[in-house]
């Protein structure tokens, strides 16, 4: 019985290490296995698909293109977003310079109400088309943005997992998709449908003339941005509180089980230790650079969104100076209030792309012995 | 059109307004006539300036919307003819008509807004859909 003994408390160690060990890459399997597969199987959207499988450019074409050949290609492709914002302010400007003159033809001031309500009825239906497809493309790439993070985020979340951060991926798949997803829910499904009321109110101000229509359209301006205020405080909040308790709480892990690692192997316990936190290393690189490439993927999809927004906002608030500089201040007011609503479809875009892209960062930031780290 | 041309302009409308003031106190009906006489001269002096205006209004037109365009300059010839036939209205003290060639006047500017009312409409709904 005595030799059992001796050497079941020689070898004890060891089999405890090693079963320690095999457990703790199971959990990390299993971590990183379970998201993807408990996450929901999203959809394609189809023009994605259509873009797969017949792309506009080759990668062959596009490896033998020049520079100037690459420049020409963004021009071309960077005014002809912006050919149609200037086309509706040469649209605008030559209806508000014709109602000029044909105001001075009016004999009398009487006459003025009635044509100017032509005026802003025209301002109004020039810009409607345009205003109308820009919210309903912020509400797409919205939709389209959350079903990317419903793919992305399991996978970050595996690799977030293979280094040492269970708790940040449990705050990426969990807290962070909630609230990205009920950020996304909020915008498309409240806020945009109140950017629609307040266009059509806004309108409506402008052809009636009635001061009552005109301050509900203030209010209910003022009541959506309290809500994409107030959803953009509360996600700020929460996600920055969990990040770094987590982070804190990953990092107490990590140096427990390096403690155990190192103490429970006898001889080549630190060289181990060593090798996992090199391996941990570069697993943190590969975290790193898949953040970066959905950073860079959602930037990709961004940026043209944001130009056009951008410009078209532009494009509204100078037909309504010089609406307003020809003395029709009705429908100066209503190329105003456009400018507005594009202007809210704006707030939306950079808040939900600044939500992905701080959180993307936040996580890619803790657990790499940066600021939080 | 050059100073001299205002100048006739205004020398018609000078000889029309005394004529008128000369002969009302003998036969009022003349002297609305000649009122009416010096307001179709003048409107017939000013057609050719303003088809210039709306020759270069057309040229103008590609750039537009044509529902708009064409309801623009509908709305100032209405609103003209509206007010001339008004005044001459007022001339003749029957302020009444006058009234009611003004709202004739607003009327036909509403009808033919009607379709990009229509269309405003159509906007509306698309928006609350």
């Amino acid at each position: 019985m005595e030799p059992t003994t001796s050497m079941s408390k020689q070898h004890s160690p060891r089999v405890r290490a090693r079963r320690l060990l095999a457990l703790l890459a199971l959990a990390a399997v299993l971590t990183a296995v379970c998201p993807a597969f408990c996450a929901e199987e999203p959809d394609t959207p189809p023009e994605i698909q259509q873009f797969l499988e017949e792309p506009g450019l080759s990668a062959e074409e596009f490896s033998s293109l020049s520079l100037p050949e690459m420049l020409a290609m963004i021009w071309e492709s960077v005014s002809g977003e912006l050919m149609a914002p200037v086309k509706l302010l040469g649209q605008i400007g030559a209806l508000l310079l014709l109602a000029a003159a044909a105001l001075t033809f009016a004999p009398s001031d009487r006459w003025r109400q009635s044509m100017e309500l032509l005026v802003v009825a025209g301002c109004f239906l020039l810009s409607a088309d345009s205003t109308l497809t820009l919210v309903q493309q912020v509400s797409a790439a919205i939709s389209d943005w959350r079903l990317y993070l419903t793919g992305f985020l399991p996978i970050f979340a595996g690799v977030m997992v293979s280094c040492g951060q269970s708790a940040g991926a449990l705050v990426c798949t969990g807290l962070f998709f909630s609230m990205a997803s009920f950020s996304a829910q909020v915008i498309c499904g409240v806020a945009m449908p109140l950017v629609k009321v307040y266009l059509a109110l806004n309108s409506a101000a402008g052809i009636s003339g009635v001061s009552p229509l005109q301050e509900a359209t203030q209010g209910l301006i003022r009541c959506v941005r309290s809500l994409l205020r107030g959803v953009s405080v509360g996600f700020a909040t929460v996600l920055s509180l969990q990040s770094t308790l987590a982070a804190q709480s990953d990092n107490l892990a990590m140096r427990a089980g390096g403690a155990v690692l190192s103490g429970s192997i006898p001889v080549v316990g630190a060289a181990a230790q060593d090798a996992m936190a090199s391996v941990l290393a570069g697993l943190r690189v590969v975290k790193g650079s898949l953040g970066f490439a959905a950073i860079a993927v959602l930037a990709g999809a961004f940026l043209p969104l944001f130009v056009r927004c951008l410009v078209m906002r532009l494009v509204l608030a100078a037909g309504g100076l010089l609406a307003k500089a020809l003395g029709l201040t009705r429908s100066g007011a209503v190329l105003e209030g456009a400018s507005e609503g594009v202007g809210l479809c704006l707030s939306f875009l950079v808040f939900f792309f600044m939500l992905v892209v701080l959180s993307t960062a936040l996580m890619i930031a803790t657990g790499t012995g940066g600021f939080l780290g | 059109m050059s100073a001299a041309q205002i100048g006739a302009v205004a020398g018609v409308a000078i000889v029309t307004v005394i004529l008128a003031v000369l002969l009302r106190p003998y036969s009022p009906v003349y002297a609305l006539l000649a009122s009416l006489a010096g307001t179709v001269v003048l409107l017939a002096w000013m057609l050719p300036y303003a088809a210039q205006t709306l020759q270069w209004l057309e040229n103008v037109s590609p750039y537009l919307r044509q529902e708009e365009f064409l309801c623009l300059v509908r709305a100032a010839g209405i609103a003209l003819i509206a007010q001339t036939a008004q005044d001459l209205c007022k001339d003749a003290g029957m302020t009444a008509m006058g009234a009611k060639v003004e709202l004739a006047g607003r009327c036909m500017i509403l009808l033919s807004a009607l379709p990009m009312l229509r269309q405003v409409v159509d906007v509306w709904s698309r928006l609350l859909r």
